[in-house]
């Protein structure tokens, strides 16, 4: 429409005659057309422009043009008068109340005619419905939030995985490290206690002493295994959330433990002495009950320097914050645990202090079962305040049903 | 040698290893004149020697102070010192030998190596 160019500043006559000159133009565009003076008072509208404000046409001419919009636009015509004058043309998404008080989000693009001194005579004002694009837009944006919101849990989630991937490697890692260092050292030991063996065979007057070798040998390879095993169930117990816990008897188990860890050390008297006034000792636990025994019985024994190592184990009944437990106390005469590594001799986990390397896995194994129990291990000093002279390792096990 | 039988200074944290090494190395002849259980005090019963051991016979991982500390420590105290090094993990043995001990092995070594060892120590003098 040549008469909307500003730059031709036609006068009021022409833009009146070409208006009833094309006058379908006006009625039929499909977007709102309003003509304004120049302080913002409509002269005309189109029934476009009617049935977006929704209102009748008398209603609407008259009044000014932000008598129409939403509270939060009623400054826009003034901020907009000095820019039309300026640029030539403007324009803004705001949103229209309609007579039946619907808030309508609208397009609205100002032109002004002007005289031949470039004063505003009317301003011309296209206005268009985008209720569709403002509802697309904020489906967007929510669907944008939505998409963040997604990635940020995926990402979370993602390094939640390489997290538990990298302690998982972390774990091997430290498995492995720990079972070629205990393992060679083991051979070492073997291997030793073999070439000692074979250069004292060549004097038939040393049988004993290959015997005792040879008893060596079978006690190392028994560590060894031991170590393979221990290794092996450690990495389940890690590996495993769920571990499934009964009720069992523990005292033909303890019973067995007590034999076999006799018969371990040769070179050794073992005195166990017991203090249980119950027939059956049932708790919570499962078969790795046998394998905290052992490692309990085993370290009392090994460390150790005297020819007659003594072990009372006392086993009594106790209730702490509402849970019965039975307690185990495992009292020997051994080299005892100094105060500083009194919590570290559990911990020999792959966070572990380097300093606690090659003091075997077998309490840290101990530890895990224990606390896969919900039951509670720590040590002390036999005689309180002098560890010297042996230690008392407690063990509190949940109470199990008959 | 000061005198005609070698001595032999035993650093290792492993008490079986200890009593066969001690054992195996005193069939062999020679004489085990202490057995330290880490670096700590292996470091401190070196320093309290009267007479220095000819040999140091090294374990590399042990609680307290690992091998190449004490190693460095005794080397620093006294340059001529013979290390030998051991360790199941290679990872350590070029450092060693950087630092200055005679030889390596590599855990689990046969005696006969370990002998070699000893043997090439003694040709030194």
């Amino acid at each position: 429409m040549k008469n909307l160019n500003p730059k031709l500043k036609i006068s009021e006559q022409n833009y009146e005659s070409i208006l009833k000159k094309y006058p379908q133009v006006f009625e039929n565009a499909p977007d709102g057309i309003l003509i304004t003076d120049s302080k913002g008072f409509i002269l005309d509208c189109n029934i476009t422009e009617q049935e977006l404000i929704g209102y009748d046409y008398k209603e609407i001419v008259g009044k000014h043009i932000t008598t129409f919009h939403s509270d939060k636009y009623k400054e826009l015509f003034k901020k907009k008068l000095r820019e039309i004058k300026i640029v030539g043309y403007v324009e803004a998404e705001l949103e229209i109340v309609q007579k039946n008080g619907k808030i309508i989000p609208i397009w609205r693009k100002g032109t002004p005619v002007q005289d031949e001194n470039g004063n505003v005579l009317n301003i011309v004002a296209f206005s268009r419905d985008i209720s569709n694009i403002k509802e697309a837009e904020q489906k967007l944006t929510k669907l944008n939030i939505e998409l963040e919101q997604k990635v940020e849990e995926r990402t979370k989630e993602l390094k939640k995985s390489e997290e538990k991937y990298r302690e998982a490697f972390n774990r091997a890692e430290f498995y492995k490290d720990l079972f070629t260092h205990d393992m060679n050292n083991n051979l070492q030991a073997i291997l030793s206690a073999v070439d000692l063996a074979c250069l004292l065979l060549k004097n038939e007057n040393n049988s004993s002493k290959v015997d005792d070798l040879l008893d060596k040998v079978k006690m190392f390879v028994e560590d060894g295994a031991r170590l393979i095993s221990d290794i092996k169930k450690l990495s389940k117990l890690e590996k495993e959330d769920q571990i499934s816990i009964q009720s069992i008897e523990v005292l033909a188990i303890l019973k067995n433990v007590i034999e076999f860890s006799q018969n371990q050390y040769q070179d050794k008297e073992v005195n166990v002495e017991t203090e249980i006034s119950y027939e059956k000792v049932i708790v919570q636990a499962n078969e790795l009950m046998k394998d905290v025994l052992e490692n309990i019985m085993l370290n009392a024994i090994k460390h150790n320097k005297n020819l007659v190592v003594e072990i009372m184990i006392r086993i009594s009944k106790i209730e702490k914050d509402g849970i019965n437990y039975y307690k185990f106390n495992f009292i020997d005469n051994g080299m005892g645990i100094s105060d500083d590594r009194k919590e570290k001799i559990f911990q020999r986990g792959f966070m572990e202090d380097k300093s606690l390397r090659g003091m075997g896995l077998g309490l840290s194994l101990v530890k895990k079962i224990i606390d896969s129990y919900n039951g509670q291990i720590w040590v002390e000093d036999k005689v309180q305040g002098d560890h010297s002279k042996g230690s008392n390792f407690i063990i509190f096990i949940p109470e199990g049903v008959e | 040698m000061l005198s005609e039988i070698t001595s032999i200074f035993i650093v290792d944290d492993n008490k079986d290893i200890q009593v066969i090494y001690k054992k195996l190395l005193e069939f062999l002849g020679f004489e085990v004149m202490g057995i330290a259980i880490n670096g700590k005090e292996a470091v401190e019963m070196f320093t309290s020697f009267n007479h220095k051991p000819d040999i140091i016979l090294m374990d590399h991982r042990m609680p307290v102070k690992n091998g190449l500390q004490a190693t460095r420590e005794i080397l620093q105290i006294d340059p001529d010192t013979k290390i030998i090094f051991s360790n199941a993990d290679t990872n350590v043995k070029e450092e060693s030998l950087a630092l200055g001990v005679v030889d390596f092995l590599e855990k689990p070594f046969i005696s006969k190596s370990l002998l070699n060892c000893i043997n090439k120590i003694q040709d030194l003098h």
